[in-house]
């Protein structure tokens, strides 16, 4: 459990918000402010694009189709409000560096938590609709929608979580996008070490639904350094297995490992076109987030 | 063979520690701190990447920890090993023979050091460890190079604590020392004893164990353990001699780098100091006598490996003059024949001897009236008849303190008996008793000898003592060159106390005296002039006849005199005295003791009851055993046969290799603890600690 003044990190919010989310509140809340480089069912054309499987039948310029014989869709300026959706990792694993089982200070959850909660806070006060899915011991989510009330819940929900259990991210993606249908961007907050091989192509098959996944790659320092002394008992936290050893005889070759799976991590978002950024607890999250937030814009 | 030999073995009993890092190995894996981790994937990564070296690792962390304690354990237990593991299961009597002369004394550590441990020192170690780890039912006898230890019986026999402890008490003695006759005793102990062992310890000086074969050595096998130094450099004082106007010293060395160059520094009572270097081996040092008898110490430096010999003390007389008196028997012409025509001219104003002596000329006829009194040296030059009476009243006088010196001459020949064959070696004397001066002689006249001049005999130079020592070196008067060509015979073994300060290269007297009452009688045994020897003619002559001058003149006072340890002195006193020696104690003499045998170097003072001091005497250690030239293994072989001993060298810690001696091997367990110290260094996390523990579970 965390209180509301763990999570909030006001700071956070105000650089993300300089950077990203430039610009006074607007007085409407219902009409976002920046201009979206989403094509959707505004007043202002924008581009033709050609029409495929999910585009409504009613969007094809049959103008074109006249003088063409190929079918188009005319793409418009969204003027809609942005739908974000947070899938947030609430699974056992995100409690390492927690200060005790009941006390989640100082953990991933935390860390994630204050990053979804900043992120959050910015899009509500530029009129922007949130939503919140947790993806681990229980399940729960809440629908996008804008106004402060509806960040209010999204905070109460983040703090007061059950933080337990495995994670299978791929189904809670999978429910989310569901649920959206199309047009939203969706903040994945994870560790992602669970074995989850099918995230990836759930993934990938948001994109032409108009669902922009965005990776927030969230780790604890001392799982990069593992600064342990002599013999430890290592136990896994999502499961009973256990392992004794001396961590100053493996530390370079565990730093080895892990650095190659972060990299790994990377490389296989870059390859699909979906935007990474890994946090790592102890430092500074909002440079890898702002350039998340920037890259690729909103859709 | 050799065996374990620990000083506290009960501290064994810790290897058990070395179980130590097995337990804790095993408790560690129990104890590990419990670490929750979001995952183990990692983890058993990086560990199956390492596992074939931590594996090894592991293995070798183990055993340097194990020999790590065991070392430890070892350590505190006091580790050695025994050479000879034997001598601790079967009993056996050991007869060590140890040599206790002198020249034990010199300091191990070889050149001129000044540290560490004595010759004798290391010897007793190693005869303390034999005794320390032999079987204990074992015996022990000790028998010492003393000649004053001789006799059937050793010096000391126990059991072993009580020889440790009599060992302690052992220390160096003055006096004669025979290592042959040592072990002659040491073998006739053996006989009939089972299992007995010999054991000579030595520093095998020459000089000490070159005094011919052994006898009764057949079947004897004798270990000899040499305690002394390979390579022996020694320097000391060999003689100390006053003239009138100076002090000569002589230093010898041996085995020394000759070009080192020794102090020679005299300090006498008044607190004069006085210091010059030796040249060739004789140091001269100008002296103004004091106008009393004196004391002084004479040291030299650097003295080399034997402390004792680098400082003596010696006595000097007070600077007055002798009073001589000359009695020329020859009353022939030309002077140039005349038997004081050569000391005339020594004693003349212009003379070399010239003020240092008074000197007055008489002839036999006048000894019938003339006052003795106050006359230090009487000479008899070619005297053959006495006027009546006259021997009784010269021997009265010398028995007060003068001393009578008698030349040969061609008168005495008259007094031959015919009747005697000359070339006999009957004891019978060729001077009747009954003749005037027959008494005044100091041993019977046997023959004379008339060798001519191709066939003239030299003076012995090595055989030059008491105050002739000092002509050994040249540079004091050369007295090789002279010949002698007729001289006579002494039946020398009926007198007793008979003191032979020179002597032929053939080994017969040239210069003899004896003790009568507080006086002396001496004997030149061949001619002051020309006639019977070439003396007169020398370039010596001057200052040997100085020389002879002034001993005959002081030795009743008894200045001047040195004495070697352990060689019998008389005492010419008629009364009680006391003898206080150089450690401060005082002996009670009897009148006229005819055998009074100083041991201990130094100044000793013979005093009455009433503490009046009557004369001082000065006792030295024996030159020989300053020569630490040592015997070698030829040497040896013609002892012993080649087959007859055993030669080992005692090593740096006093153990005897081969035979018992505890040798430590701290070290060897010193140097394992180390290796393991620092393997357990390389093996264990790198230097420098991480300030993080990890999130624990809670």
């Amino acid at each position: 459990m965390l209180e509301r003044t763990d999570i909030l990190d006001p700071e956070l919010t105000a650089r993300l918000a300089g950077a990203a989310f430039s610009g006074p509140p607007t007085p409407a809340p219902h009409h976002g402010v920046q201009p979206s480089p989403r094509r959707g069912i505004g007043m202002e054309f924008a581009e033709h694009v050609e029409y495929s499987a999910g585009h409504e039948i009613g969007s094809i310029d049959w103008k074109v189709f006249a003088r063409s014989d190929r079918y188009y869709v005319k793409q418009r300026e969204d003027e809609r409000l942005r739908r974000v959706v947070f899938v947030m990792d609430t699974s056992a694993s995100m409690t390492y560096g927690a200060a005790s089982a009941l006390d989640m200070r100082g953990s991933k959850h935390q860390f994630a938590a204050r990053i979804v909660t900043s992120i959050a806070r910015c899009l509500v006060s530029e009129g922007d609709a949130v939503g919140l899915m947790l993806a681990g011991g229980e399940f729960v989510y809440l629908p996008p929608s804008g106004g402060m009330k509806q960040f209010e819940a999204l905070l109460e929900i983040v703090s007061g979580g059950i933080i337990a259990g495995n994670c299978r991210l791929s189904s809670a993606c999978a429910e989310a996008a569901e649920r959206l249908k199309r047009n939203a961007t969706m903040f994945i907050v994870s560790d992602f070490l669970d074995d989850d091989s099918g995230l990836d192509e759930i993934l990938r098959g948001m994109l032409p639904r108009g669902i922009a996944p965005r990776l927030i790659h969230v780790l604890h320092s001392d799982e990069v350094e593992l600064p342990q002394e002599g013999t430890t008992r290592y136990i896994d936290i999502e499961g009973d297995d256990s392992l004794v050893l001396d961590p100053d005889l493996i530390r370079k070759a565990y730093n080895e490992e892990v650095r190659g799976f972060l990299r790994e991590m990377s490389e296989s978002a870059a390859k699909s076109g979906i935007p990474y950024a890994c946090c790592e607890t102890g430092r500074d999250p909002a440079e890898a987030l702002t350039a998340l937030i920037r890259s690729g814009g909103w859709r | 063979m050799e065996a374990l030999a620990l000083l506290r073995p009960w501290f064994l009993a810790a290897l058990v520690a070395g179980a130590i890092p097995v337990i804790i190995h095993l408790l560690d894996r129990k104890r590990a701190r419990p670490v929750h981790i979001a995952t183990l994937r990692f983890l058993k990564l990086a560990h199956a990447r390492k596992r074939g070296g931590l594996r090894l690792r592991n293995i070798l962390l183990l055993l340097s920890r194990i020999t790590l304690l065991s070392c430890l354990a070892i350590l505190f237990a006091g580790p050695g090993c025994r050479q000879d593991a034997d001598i601790t299961k079967s009993p056996a009597s050991w007869i060590f023979v140890l040599d206790t002369s002198p020249s034990m004394s010199a300091v191990r550590g070889g050149g001129w050091a000044k540290s560490g441990r004595s010759a004798l020192a290391a010897a007793k170690d190693a005869v303390s460890a034999i005794a320390a780890e032999s079987a204990p039912q074992s015996r022990f006898m000790l028998l010492k190079t003393s000649e004053q230890s001789g006799g059937s019986r050793p010096d000391f026999t126990g059991n072993a604590a009580e020889f440790t402890q009599s060992l302690k008490k052992l220390g160096i003695e003055f006096g004669r020392h025979g290592m042959t006759s040592a072990i002659e005793r040491a073998v006739r102990l053996a006989e009939g004893v089972p299992d007995a062992r010999i054991v000579v310890l030595s520093d095998l000086q020459k000089s000490a164990w070159d005094h011919g074969a052994l006898a009764g050595m057949e079947g004897a096998r004798v270990l000899i353990v040499d305690t002394g130094f390979e390579k022996n450099e020694n320097a000391w004082i060999d003689s100390v001699n006053e003239t009138a106007s100076e002090i000569a010293v002589g230093v010898k060395s041996a085995g020394a780098d000759k070009s080192i160059k020794h102090a020679v520094k005299v300090r006498l009572d008044d607190g004069r100091v006085m210091t010059t270097y030796a040249v060739d081996g004789l140091a001269r040092i100008p002296l103004k006598r004091p106008a009393k008898p004196y004391t002084g110490v004479v040291s030299v430096s650097p003295g080399g490996d034997v402390p004792l010999d680098d400082e003596t003390t010696f006595t000097g007389g007070e600077a007055r003059k002798i009073s001589v008196v000359f009695v020329n028997g020859d009353s022939r012409t030309p002077e140039m024949r005349d038997e004081l025509f050569f000391v005339r001219r020594a004693f003349s104003p212009d003379g070399l001897l010239a003020g240092e002596i008074v000197f007055r000329e008489a002839r036999p006829a006048d000894l019938g009236a003339m006052a003795l009194d106050g006359i230090d040296l009487l000479v008899l030059a070619n005297v053959s008849s006495l006027p009546p009476r006259g021997s009784e009243r010269i021997l009265k006088s010398v028995r007060g303190g003068m001393t009578v010196l008698m030349t040969a001459g061609d008168n005495w020949n008259s007094l031959m008996r015919l009747s005697a064959p000359a070339s006999t070696a009957s004891p019978e004397h060729l001077i009747s008793p009954e003749t005037s001066i027959a008494p005044l002689l100091s041993a019977p006249l046997r023959d004379m000898a008339n060798a001519g001049a191709a066939e003239a005999r030299a003076v012995d130079i090595a055989a030059l003592t008491g105050p002739m020592e000092m002509f050994r070196q040249p540079e004091s008067g050369d007295l090789k060159l002279a010949r002698i060509k007729s001289y006579w015979l002494l039946n020398a073994s009926s007198k007793t106390g008979l003191d032979v300060s020179m002597r032929l290269d053939n080994g017969a007297p040239l210069l003899v005296e004896r003790r009568e009452g507080k006086g002396r009688l001496m004997l030149f045994t061949t001619t002051l002039d020309a006639d019977g020897a070439d003396f007169c003619l020398q370039p010596a002559f001057i200052p040997w006849l100085g020389r002879l001058m002034h001993h005959a003149s002081g030795l009743t006072r008894f200045e001047g005199v040195r004495v070697v340890s352990g060689r019998a002195l008389e005492l010419p006193f008629d009364e009680p005295v006391w003898v206080r020696q150089p450690d401060g104690s005082r002996l009670s003499v009897a009148p006229h003791v005819k055998k009074f045998t100083p041991v201990q170097p130094g100044l000793y003072t013979i005093e009455r009851g009433d503490n009046e001091k009557l004369a001082a005497f000065v006792t030295v250690t024996d030159s020989a055993e300053s020569d630490t030239t040592r015997i070698g293994t030829d040497g040896l072989d013609s002892l012993f046969g080649k087959s007859g001993y055993r030669l080992i060298r005692a090593d740096a810690g006093g153990r005897i290799p081969g035979i018992g001696g505890r040798q430590d091997m701290s070290g060897v367990f010193a140097g394992a603890l180390i290796a393991a110290v620092l393997l357990e260094a390389a093996l264990i996390r790198p230097f420098g600690r991480r300030k993080k523990a990890g999130h624990e579970l809670k």
